[in-house]
């Protein structure tokens, strides 16, 4: 995203009033390069704009808990999506003086967290709850129409969260993370004992489910809820375990060329490590390292895309927003106690590098811009 | 990180005192250097006096219940059936008390579900329930195949319809309600079952769930410390007390009388919701007591611990005063607005407990189990 000179003045102005932590700023450059939802130190709720030092841009206000930023790079728009069970979607410009457009959820539904734009830029896709049919729902806007809800069609399951564009666009790969909630019960999992995740994949053009993917009956309660791509176009989900915590089954795994679905082990000594939690899924820039984020235990870990083997485990306190770094084979953290690391997990278990430290606090996820 | 974690972190380390002048307008929070030793001696108290007995009371009540149903089957009345929903509340009180500690054995087998599907929001367990008397499916009428069929029509929610649902009273008549007896007395003996394998799992102190927390470490599936253990515990209970606030009372209670949806609560047939909602009560506040977490206080924050007593003791006493029907507490002024304020005390104790009192002890915050994304 290219920035005008005096659109650099206002995020800075901007950046001035997030506080003393100011005081600390290094000497970044110019363009925002990552975005991420956050809390402030004084409680409130922002997207959030870093350049490729990490130094910390400028912020535009939300009106509540966000969680995913979606980016269509060639117009400069971005959109965050309020967490789920989510009553909002914040669509930005590229003009920082404009306050966000805040599209509210269509009656009887709920924004799941997660949504991208088609590759033109012209239609927005967003993971929803129908929660009265009690099943997962893609809501499609119109983003030169104001993001109008258009439509929906089926996510294949239930409790939609991550979504992707495969293919240049005609595919869209869906994390149905199999949690089922209604608006009286808030956040409350509905169905944990007889839950049924998977990961779908709907044809663009017909909006049709044509494959729906899970991990069998001894691994119901593994909820699929992130995905990221990987060098070989292979799809790589991240899962959270709904069973008993004593179980550790894995948490990583990819959808093979053939229709398999694979679940990859952390090495025995490290099982317990990531909580039974994975936050985020990434994959490097050049798609041959994919990176989980696991925040109840403070973890970030990955495996080499092509041959599966497993690259190391670094450190990052209530890390979850995991991006591609600005080098190839990088991957960039961001945690709840305002760090930003840069991971080499090629180089080695010793891979992570702190980058910088701020007061506030990262939220989920991270978006390379 | 801001300064007060910075300095509390060190406090850990035992290389920073706080002092505690001004401690409550400016400066850190104090926090009381407390070591594995004090942890350990936190889930220690826990365990044994309140997790144990809990689950050794629960065992009692729902073996007695169990029997109580199967004799009440063989011969049926009118008074029969009165002893029987009396022994159904004892078994109900004794789940409420332990249904929050939500760790180890009661998170295995889908043992939660499988004694208490609640909510029922979207009604499949009552129609599970209904299905299986409309049909008098056997396989409801065993305590083997019913403990293999869906979690929501086996355990206490279940009996709650089997024993004061609609037909109900069909039971004190001999021979009017046979099947609907026989599936309740299956359904006894699974929520026995099953009380008596938590009971086992707790009260062997070589058990499984009792090496978890006693035996933290490197090959520790759960916690390399008890520092993490007894944070675990606290975040249980921080979340039992939101989920009590925000789902058994305000989503029950909908903003207006309009709104309110008593036939989500807990046991509402039985009339035992809020009786449910006071042994939640003071179950929460026996693991809080038996931490002994409030004698390990740094001194400037002793008023911390009376003050979580304080607020247990009027939500104990509120929901005592609140047991009437659900029906009337959502819907009569006087009930409503005690309820509200039931509510608000429990909220407070959330954030007292699992903000102010884990973290004067040095415990991090952390996540409760209903964030994340």
């Amino acid at each position: 995203m290219q920035l005008h000179r005096r659109q650099i003045l206002s995020l800075a102005i901007g950046a001035s009033l997030l506080g003393p932590a100011r005081a600390f700023a290094g000497t970044g450059t110019d363009a925002p390069r990552f975005a991420a939802c956050a809390r402030l130190a004084d409680g409130r709720f922002a997207a959030v704009l870093l350049d490729e030092a990490g130094v910390i841009l400028g912020h535009r206000p939300l009106p509540g808990r966000g969680h995913e930023i979606a980016h269509h790079a060639p117009s400069g728009r971005f959109v965050a999506f309020a967490r789920r069970p989510g009553s909002f979607l914040a669509a930005f410009g590229d003009d920082p003086r404009e306050a966000p457009q805040i599209v509210s959820a269509a009656p009887g539904r709920s924004l799941y967290g997660h949504g991208a734009f088609s590759p033109d830029g012209a239609l927005l896709y967003a993971t929803e709850n129908d929660a009265a049919a009690a099943r997962g729902v893609i809501g499609v806007y119109d983003v030169r129409a104001g993001y109008a809800r258009i439509g929906e069609f089926s996510s294949g399951g239930v409790g939609p969260h991550e979504l992707l564009l495969m293919e240049g666009g005609r595919t869209l790969a869906i994390a149905n993370g199999g949690l089922d909630t209604t608006p009286e019960f808030g956040r409350l999992d509905l169905n944990t004992a007889e839950m049924a995740p998977s990961l779908a994949l709907v044809d663009v053009a017909t909006e049709r489910v044509v494959a729906v993917h899970d991990l069998g009956a001894d691994h119901a309660q593994l909820s699929i809820r992130h995905l990221a791509a990987a060098e070989d176009g292979s799809i790589w989900f991240g899962c959270q375990h709904e069973g008993a915590p004593t179980e550790l089954p894995p948490l990583a795994g990819r959808l093979s060329e053939d229709g398999a679905m694979e679940l990859l082990a952390l090495p025995e000594g490290l099982r317990a490590r990531p909580r039974n939690y994975v936050g985020a899924v990434s994959a490097s820039r050049d798609g041959g390292i994919v990176a989980f984020s696991a925040p109840r235990g403070n973890v970030v870990f990955a495996f080499d895309a092509a041959t599966r083997r497993f690259l190391g485990l670094a450190p990052l306190a209530d890390g979850c927003g995991i991006a591609p770094g600005l080098s190839p084979d990088e991957i960039v953290g961001a945690g709840g106690e305002g760090d930003v690391v840069r991971f080499a997990f090629a180089a080695g278990e010793e891979a992570a590098r702190p980058v910088r430290r701020d007061d506030l606090a990262f939220d989920n996820h991270l978006t390379l811009l | 990180m801001t300064l007060a974690r910075r300095l509390a972190a060190l406090c850990l380390l035992g290389l920073v005192t706080i002092s505690p002048a001004g401690a409550q307008e400016s400066g850190p929070a104090p926090v009381a250097a407390l070591g594995e030793a004090d942890y350990a001696a936190i889930v220690a108290g826990v365990i044994d006096g309140a997790v144990v007995p809990g689950f050794a009371t629960l065992d009692e009540a729902a073996a007695r219940f169990s029997g109580d149903v199967a004799a009440f089957c063989a011969a049926p009345d009118a008074s029969g059936l009165a002893g029987l929903r009396g022994s159904f509340r004892e078994t109900v009180l004794a789940f409420s008390a332990v249904e929050y500690l939500r760790f180890g054995p009661l998170l295995e087998d889908h043992r939660l579900e499988r004694l208490a599907f609640w909510p029922d929001a979207r009604g499949l367990g009552l129609r599970q329930v209904q299905g299986a008397l409309a049909a008098a499916d056997e396989s409801a009428a065993s305590a083997e195949t019913l403990a293999g069929k869906s979690v929501a029509m086996q355990g206490v929610t279940a009996l709650d319809f089997l024993l004061a649902g609609a037909g109900a009273d069909d039971l004190a008549v001999p021979g009017a309600a046979d099947f609907r007896c026989r599936y309740a007395a299956a359904a006894a003996a699974n929520v026995a079952g099953i009380a008596g394998d938590l009971d086992a799992a707790w009260s062997d102190a070589a058990s499984p769930a009792r090496r978890l927390f006693a035996e933290p470490g490197p090959d520790n599936p759960m916690f390399q410390t008890s520092r993490e253990a007894a944070g675990e515990i606290f975040k249980q209970v921080a979340t039992g007390l939101e989920i009590v606030a925000d789902h058994k009372l305000r989503t029950i209670l909908g903003e207006t009388p309009e709104k309110a949806k008593p036939r989500l609560a807990p046991f509402w047939r039985s009339g035992l919701t809020m009786a449910s909602v006071r042994a939640d009560v003071a179950g929460l506040r026996s693991v809080v007591a038996a931490s002994g977490a409030a004698g390990r206080l740094p001194a400037e924050l002793a008023w911390l611990g009376n003050a979580i007593d304080f607020e247990f003791a009027n939500a104990e006493r509120a929901a005592a005063r609140l047991d009437a029907p659900i029906e009337r507490v959502v819907s009569e002024p006087d009930l409503r607005a005690l309820a509200g304020y039931l509510a608000l005390t429990l909220s407070s104790l959330r954030a007292e407990v699992g903000s102010d009192l884990t973290g004067a002890i040095g415990l991090s915050k952390g996540f409760n189990s209903l964030d994340g994304d």
